[in-house]
């Protein structure tokens, strides 16, 4: 296709922003995991808060330096001295690990025996070692948007980069962390071999053995898909928890079996039981995608030849779809090894890897090790995937075009019986952990007091008769739903612009096909197999200063929460309208062409109604996201700009669940309203454009 | 339109045979489509029967219920009095062929032709013994180890046929098994199976829309039409004798003129003219239809001709001529005739010519309507 100037300028601003908001962020975690800290010389610690100093305003800095010398405690001003002196090349016949009026006396001795100017020189120094020793995070903090992250965080440490893999292997040497990955590995093999499992005995409920209600139950089972973060973890502590309506309220208080403090659900058993649920719908999806084009035929054969039902899905149903099952295994197992927020909410005692992350960026902000950590979660899953690309030969599960259903091949009754149980009962846990949630916004205190109340919607404290409560005003402004109108705000920005740039790359890339359009591709669609975590861990890393100018960082802004859920879910309408575009031969293009179209009435006339769909499904995904995400969006949050998910995540490991339900409450009935409005606007287009 | 049976051309050849399989009153449905409509079919034994008819008219419904893979509505079915209504579909052992082989994709061509030996715990060595002999019967012995997306179509067509085969099946049906592939192999395969088919002895149900296919390869046709039988009968009976004006324009090529029978037996032809020296045992007065086929009209000049007609055009078929006329009697006709007798003719499109029909040769066919 001939390229004008405007056709020049669309690839440079797809390029652009794939790479700046995609390729950055990602490129930026994997160089940062391999920065190995050194510790810093005492030198070279004071001359590094000597730079830093330098971001501080002239007079700021002297006055700030002075007070934290005048106000040093007594131990810090014998360590400061001492580290003077020996710097200076004085030696002091004391050392560090002396008790303190030994060292005292020592430094005085080596002092008094200096030249004055020498000494002036030296004690000159002293505030600024001072700061360099013992000053390092009250520095850092005060410079969060005018230096790099990763500088900032090895600063404070006292720490210098070099590359390598020391961070890798710290992550197999250090204790913690080793336990942290091994209880990862065990906790996603344990939920991906169930969620598979579940998902294939369901898909073939509904596929093969055509159990009544089956629309309902896959309706129900594809539910987590668009609830929001950690509800069903949320929703097993409200049942199962220490003040859960079943092991506190039934077990414990009224029936006095057990103590609902020892006895709950918290541990591994709940997290699995929560990413099972949660990890459901992508499951379920890949696997009745691949039963419903496998061909009944092949079936039908097995039967004509004698097989008995056995024989048919140990030849023929389980061997066909045993690539989907290895798809679905390894996406929850990424998943369930990438997954944060239901250990943290029910599986106290149980440490997990990503859990160790989350620690590191909000606690001690070790950059470098919490993005080799994060990479080292993404190891075994592409260890898996590999082994399952070696293993399935793509042609030989290609059903062609032609795929019957295989209605002579029929489940025996017990098996459709069993299958309709497991279906019902599916439905039935998912429906009750969504109601007890809904059921627990209108709860005074959930476990203790179950009268009704609205006042988790109004932002005020249920329950103030209870004076401890209302006296600990832990969080007050969190309380109501300001936080869901933030990622409203949030949603109805990327959307629209989201499914937007996610056509304008579909054309640039699939249409202008400008030179380097694979490698766009690639970035493009990047997102979608590196987990959240990654994503938000390399915008925070990448935005912070970029290029170690403050004045463009993009942390703590709304525009950084809106560029990260628009990227991070781009490629959704990129694979909609890729899929349009390969359905409509290119010929359309060039027929309007013929007819005198320019290349932007092109676009406009013949491409754009065309990826109509791609475009709503685009945006909705992306809205969705906006309302419902927790990964990325939890490190780049703010105190101005706080979205509803992170704080309902924060809320339900606290103890505000009341709060936290309310939230959850209204983020669901915003997403389904919102899932309604664009299925009933995309049906009423239809009927429009087919009259 | 009742089933025509012409029972003089069936004994013929097999009269003698028992009656193997019986399928009495079949019929299913499928919402509001009647896919078969209260059928009975007898089938006898080695017999090479073929089910034929346009798109839609329920063949593969009812070779899927004598299959066991759909469940009849209503009716029965008994293979040597053996009633098998209610019997699944693995205990019948009946070969079937699909229409797009529904080979297992994860199997070498060697366990896929063994499946039905495997399924029924065949020792290995009978197991070996089988899948050589069927190898060497659809002449597939080098393919023995690949995949079946390693085969080009007409493989995958045999080793489908080996398969079904496998188990020594009471039954063969096969549901268009050449539709799939091109058609020049079609045609080889096509002799290549029945030959096939004969030398094994199996008794065959043979589903196709082509009825070229049916003429050559059945010893009975069975046509369809909206989910009944409308005509039971050998090739040739069905070719001369069509049943109906359906059957006569589905197989073979046919013009189709409506008329009444005279008093003389004569038809008089919707036109005006009247046809004489027809074969029919329709009374006077009875609605019928003429069906004129190519081959029964002859072209001569036009001097002294029973008929006229005017050349419309010419269609070279390599070792023939078909020429498309106007008229006689208001018919668009149509004439076959070898290349030498068209040059000696002399004419092209355009010229008035004289035609011949050999009247004894006509179908003339009764009008349901009447
Ligand atoms: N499983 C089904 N569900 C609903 N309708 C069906 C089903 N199978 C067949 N039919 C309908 O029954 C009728 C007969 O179908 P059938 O497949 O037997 O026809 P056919 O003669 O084999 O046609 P073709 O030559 O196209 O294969 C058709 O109208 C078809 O639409
Ligand atoms: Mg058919």
């Amino acid at each position: 296709m001939r390229r004008g100037a405007g056709a020049w300028l669309l690839v440079a601003f797809v390029a652009a922003g794939l790479g700046l908001f995609i390729a950055a962020p990602i490129l930026a975690v994997l160089v940062a995991s391999f920065e190995t800290p050194r510790r810093l010389e005492r030198n070279e610690l004071v001359t590094l808060t000597a730079t830093m100093l330098e971001h501080v305003q002239e007079g700021d800095r002297e006055r700030r330096l002075s007070g934290w010398w005048q106000r040093a405690r007594p131990n810090e001003r014998i360590d400061t001295r001492r580290t003077a002196l020996e710097l200076a090349g004085v030696s002091v016949t004391a050392r560090a690990d002396d008790r303190y009026d030994v060292q005292a006396r020592a430094v005085d001795a080596a002092m008094d025996r200096l030249a004055p100017e020498r000494r002036a020189e030296i004690e000159a120094r002293l505030p600024l070692v001072n700061a360099a020793l013992h000053k390092r995070v009250l520095i850092a903090d005060g410079l969060d948007h005018a230096v790099r992250a990763s500088d900032l965080a090895a600063f404070r440490l006292g720490q210098s980069t070099t590359m390598g893999i020391g961070n890798y292997a710290r992550i197999l040497k250090d204790e913690r962390l080793r336990v942290a990955a091994l209880n990862a590995l065990a906790l996603a093999t344990t939920s991906a071999t169930l969620v598979t499992a579940l998902a294939f005995a369901l898909a073939y409920a509904i596929q093969r053995a055509r159990v009544p209600g089956a629309q309902a139950i896959r309706t129900v089972a594809l539910l987590p898909l668009v609830s929001p973060p950690v509800l069903v973890a949320f929703a097993l502590l409200l049942l199962f928890g220490r003040q859960g309506l079943v092991t506190f309220g039934l077990l414990d208080q009224t029936l006095g079996l057990v103590d609902a403090n020892s006895f709950n659900i918290y541990g591994f058993g709940g997290i699995v039981a929560a990413q099972v649920i949660g990890l459901l719908p992508p499951a379920y999806v890949v696997i009745d995608n691949a039963l419903a084009r496998q061909d009944g035929a092949l079936e039908e054969a097995a039967v004509s030849g004698g097989a008995s039902f056995a024989d048919v899905l140990r030849h023929v149903t389980l061997p066909m779809a045993a690539p989907a099952l290895a798809r679905a295994f390894i996406i929850a197992f990424v998943l369930s090894m990438t997954d944060f927020g239901n250990p943290e909410v029910v599986g106290q005692g149980y440490p997990v890897l990503a859990g160790e992350i989350y620690d590191m960026i909000i606690g001690t902000r070790e950059f470098p090790l919490a993005a080799a950590a994060c990479l080292s979660l993404l190891g075994p899953g592409l260890a898996l995937y590999l082994l399952a690309e070696r293993i399935f030969d793509r042609r030989r599960y290609d059903p062609g075009q032609r795929v019957a259903a295989a209605t002579g091949h029929v489940v025996p009754a017990g098996i459709r019986h069993a299958l309709l149980a497991l279906g019902i009962s599916t439905a039935a846990i998912v429906t009750i952990l969504f109601l007890v949630v809904v059921a627990s916004a209108f709860t005074v205190y959930w476990g203790v007091d179950h009268r009704f109340t609205l006042a988790h919607f109004l932002g005020v404290r249920a329950d103030l008769q209870d004076q401890t409560f209302a006296q600990s005003g832990f969080g007050t402004r969190y309380l109501g739903l300001s936080s869901v109108w933030t990622s409203l705000q949030v949603a109805a920005l990327a959307a629209p612009i989201g499914g937007f740039v996610a056509l304008l790359t579909v054309y640039t890339l699939d249409r202008l096909r400008p030179p380097g359009r694979s490698a766009l591709g690639f970035v493009a669609l990047l997102p979608a197999v590196f987990p959240g975590i990654i994503f938000g861990i390399g915008y925070l890393h990448v935005f912070n200063a970029p290029l170690g100018l403050s004045a463009l960082a993009l942390t703590g802004s709304l525009a950084i929460l809106v560029l990260n859920i628009l990227f991070g879910n781009l490629f959704v309408g990129i694979l909609a309208g890729r899929g349009v575009l390969q359905k409509t031969a290119a010929g359309i293009e060039d027929a309007a062409a013929t007819l005198g179209a320019s290349e932007w009435q092109c676009f406009r006339h013949v491409v754009l109604p065309l990826m109509r769909q791609a475009f709503l499904l685009g945006a909705l995904f992306i809205f969705i996201d906006a309302m419902t995400t927790l990964s990325s969006v939890i490190f780049l949050v703010s105190g101005e700009h706080m979205l509803a998910s992170v704080l309902i995540f924060s809320q339900a490991t606290g103890v505000e669940y009341g709060s936290a339900a309310a939230k959850s409450t209204t983020i669901l009935a915003v997403v389904l309203a919102t899932v309604a409005v664009a299925f009933l606007v995309e049906r009423r287009l239809n009927r429009m454009l087919h009259q | 339109m009742g089933v025509d049976r012409r029972a003089g051309a069936d004994t013929l050849r097999m009269s003698s045979a028992p009656v193997h399989l019986r399928c009495a009153g079949f019929g299913k449905r499928f919402g509001d489509v009647t896919a078969v409509d209260r059928v009975d079919l007898e089938v006898t034994r080695g017999a090479f029967v073929v089910l034929l008819g346009a798109s839609g008219c329920g063949k593969t419904t009812l070779l899927r219920m004598i299959a066991g893979l759909v469940e009849p509505d209503t009716g029965s079915l008994t293979l040597d009095g053996m009633d098998l209504t209610r019997v699944p579909a693995a205990a019948r052992n009946f070969g079937f062929v699909f229409q797009a082989y529904a080979l297992f994709p994860t199997k070498t061509v060697a366990d896929n032709i063994a499946f039905p030996l495997d399924i029924r715990g065949t020792g290995a060595d009978e197991r070996r013994a089988r899948v050589s002999e069927l190898a060497e019967l659809t002449q597939i012995g080098d393919l023995l180890r690949r995949f079946p997306h390693e085969l080009s179509g007409g493989q995958q067509q045999r080793v489908a046929l080996a398969r079904a085969l496998a188990a020594r099946p009471s039954l063969l049906l096969l549901d268009e098994p050449l539709s799939a592939l091109d058609a020049r192999i079609r045609l080889r395969l096509r002799k290549e199976l029945h030959d096939l088919v004969r030398r094994v002895g199996v008794t065959a149900i043979y589903v196709t829309h082509d009825q070229e296919e049916a003429l050559e390869l059945a010893d009975r046709i069975v046509v369809m039409d909206r989910g009944r039988i409308v005509q039971d009968d050998t090739p040739e009976g069905v070719y001369l004798r069509p049943a109906s004006r359906h059957v006569a324009s589905f197989v073979g090529r046919a013009t189709l003129a409506g008329g009444i029978v005279g008093a003389s037996g004569s038809v008089r032809l919707a036109h005006g003219d009247e046809l004489t020296g027809l074969r029919h045992d329709l009374s006077p007065g009875r609605a019928c239809a003429v069906a004129i086929r190519p081959e029964f009209v002859g072209l001569r000049s036009p001097a002294g001709a029973p008929y006229a007609a005017t050349i419309v055009r010419r269609m070279f078929m390599g070792p023939h001529m078909r020429v498309l006329l106007d008229g006689p009697f208001g018919l668009a006709l149509e004439a076959e005739l070898d290349l030498k007798r068209w040059a000696a003719l002399g004419l092209d499109v355009g010229d008035r010519v004289g035609v011949d029909i050999a009247s004894q040769d006509l179908v003339v066919i009764a009008d349901p309507t009447t």
